[in-house]
Order: structure tokens, then C-alpha cells, then sequence
């Protein structure tokens, strides 16, 4: 079906969280910012993936910004010690950001997370 | 024998040229009419034209002008367009004049309008020359919008003058014209 607002399905890197705290917040999508590009970006996450590799059960926060600029995209997920998470379309929220997906667990417990994410990227 | 080009046109498709080469087309500029032959045209596909950027909340935007829309003297250009973001947006061309205008009312085209009208013919406006139109955004949303987007896809074409006797001919209705209109009109009371 036609869609004129869809837009293009990109994945970030397989990131690994290996410290705690919004201080610690890593990208995980990098939206685009080129200065040569015409216009301006914005993603919505269409897909996630939470791997915790011994980390205990703790949240996982995604996000914008880092340390006190952070600001949560969706509320925290809670992650089960050596699970892994998939989160499709219909459990996200579809918000719009024009910002770099960050992300950070609350606890790490010596392990550390793997995290991917799955955008579509519009304008 | 008629052209079967004609502006706002919907057929099975998307968007098609309003006229082609060799065609007479009048473009209609305020109290102007610009008798014109197409000599070239090319298609301008779908870009993001201009962001008119944030907009608080319940509130509406400065006209900004679409510059990015201008071509070149002889020239004018045939556009469709939708906004991205969750607004309202006002067509105004050129910048005092709005276009979609009823009596009581102007007609804004919000993201809806890519499920109501997905060829978005009836969002088609045209511009002649230098003379782009403006827009302003009606921020409708509790919380606000970050940016306000509009992709425009179309075509431009060049022409040239035509000769006084194809005027004429166009006038008594002896010579095939595509009128287009490329300039709002405010209506008499």
C-alpha cells in the first residue's frame, strides 16, 4: 500500500552496555545529521533487542542524551539476567525523535547488555 | 485536438505533467497571463522543501517562505505536497494571498491528507518564475511539534513566448491552451 510518510528502515550496531547510570549512556542509533543533506530526520523505533549477559534482573533505559540531559524515549524495561528481549512494532511506543538513541542499564552486576535497535527513518 | 493533461488531474497513478513539449499553457499570475509554449520539462521528485521548525502548542507559525520552490525566468513549475509532522499547513501564494480558500475559510492539508487524497491532487499549486509561495503551520497538538516538514514533488518546465497570432487563436478558442493558476485570489464580496 502507498505510504508517503513511511521511511526508510535502517538497524543500529550491536552496542554493548558495560557500565550503569545515565552518565554511562551509549548510541545506539545515530540519526542523520549530514550538513550537505537536504531537509531533516527524524526516527521512530520500530524493533529492540535487549540481550543480558549476566547482568541480574534490572531496568534498561532508552532514550536521548547523556548524564543529566538524558531523557527516556519510552518507559524503562525491566531485563531478566541471561535473557534476551525482543520488542516488536506493536510494544513501542512510536515516538519521533530527531536526537541520537541513547540507552543505559540501572545496574550491570559485572555483566553488561547488548542492545540493538530497528528505526525507520523519516523526512 | 485537446491536450489530456490538465492541472489537478487524478488518473490510475500518481502525478503526471500538466502539460508536455510543444504544448501552449496561459500561467495565470495575479492580473497577468503569461501565453507561453513549452520547449523542455523535467520531473522534480519527491524532497523534503522546507521545515518551518518548531511550533509550540495551540499556536501557528510566521509564513516562511519556500524558496527552494523558484525557477528561472520563462519558467514555472507544477508541484504536489504534504506535510510530515502533525500540523495543520496554510498554502499562501504568493505571500498575502492564500490558496484553498473558501469564502469563510482557508483549507489546510495536514498528514491525513497522504490516506484522504493519496495522489494529492488536490494539493497541486503552481509557481511562475521567482514568485514561490509561503506556508505557516497550525500546531494543533497538546504538546507541541520539533519540526514541521513538507516534501513537494513536481515538475518544471521551460518556455517561450508565444507569437500575438497564437494568442489571438488561443482567445477565440481556435487553438488548444492549458490555463494554470499560480497566484491565490481573494474572491469579490
Amino acid at each position: 500500500m502507498l505510504d508517503l510518510i513511511a521511511g526508510k528502515r535502517r538497524t543500529g550496531a550491536v552496542t554493548n552496555l558495560a557500565a550503569a547510570a545515565a552518565a554511562n549512556a551509549a548510541a545506539i542509533f545515530a540519526v542523520s545529521n549530514y550538513a550537505a543533506m537536504m531537509g531533516v530526520k527524524t526516527v521512530k523505533i520500530k524493533r529492540l533487542k535487549v540481550r543480558n549477559n549476566n547482568a541480574g534482573n534490572t531496568w534498561v533505559h532508552i532514550g536521548t542524551g547523556v548524564g543529566a540531559a538524558f531523557v527516556d524515549l519510552i518507559p524503562p524495561l525491566y531485563s531478566i539476567a541471561n535473557t534476551t528481549d525482543d520488542y516488536m512494532e506493536y510494544d513501542l511506543p512510536q515516538v519521533e525523535t530527531n536526537a541520537t538513541i541513547t540507552a543505559y542499564p540501572e545496574a550491570v552486576g559485572g555483566g553488561s547488555f547488548d542492545v540493538q535497535v530497528e528505526v525507520d527513518e523519516i523526512g | 485536438m485537446g491536450y489530456d493533461l490538465f492541472p489537478h488531474k487524478s488518473g490510475i497513478g500518481l502525478m503526471e505533467p500538466v502539460a508536455l513539449i510543444g504544448h501552449n499553457v496561459c500561467v495565470k499570475f495575479s492580473n497577468d497571463n503569461h501565453y507561453r509554449r513549452v520547449i523542455w520539462f523535467e520531473p522534480l521528485p519527491p524532497f523534503q522543501f522546507l521545515n518551518i521548525g518548531a511550533v509550540a502548542a495551540a499556536t501557528t507559525s510566521n509564513r516562511t517562505p519556500a524558496t527552494r520552490l523558484q525557477v528561472w525566468r520563462n519558467e514555472f513549475a507544477q508541484f504536489r505536497w504534504y506535510p510530515l509532522d502533525a500540523a495543520q499547513v496554510r498554502l499562501w501564494l504568493p505571500e498575502a494571498n492564500g490558496r484553498f480558500n473558501l469564502r469563510n475559510t482557508q483549507v489546510p492539508v495536514d498528514p491525513t491528507i497522504v490516506n484522504r487524497d493519496p495522489c494529492l491532487h488536490m494539493t497541486e499549486f503552481f509557481v511562475w518564475e521567482d514568485q514561490n509561495p509561503s506556508f505557516d503551520a497550525i500546531s494543533y497538538t497538546g504538546t507541541g511539534i520539533t519540526q514541521c516538514r513538507l516534501i513537494g514533488m513536481g515538475y518544471r518546465f521551460v518556455t517561450e513566448a508565444l507569437p500575438a497570432a497564437d494568442v489571438d487563436r488561443i482567445r477565440n478558442g481556435t487553438l488548444q491552451c492549458t490555463y494554470v493558476i499560480a497566484s491565490g485570489f481573494t474572491g469579490k464580496t
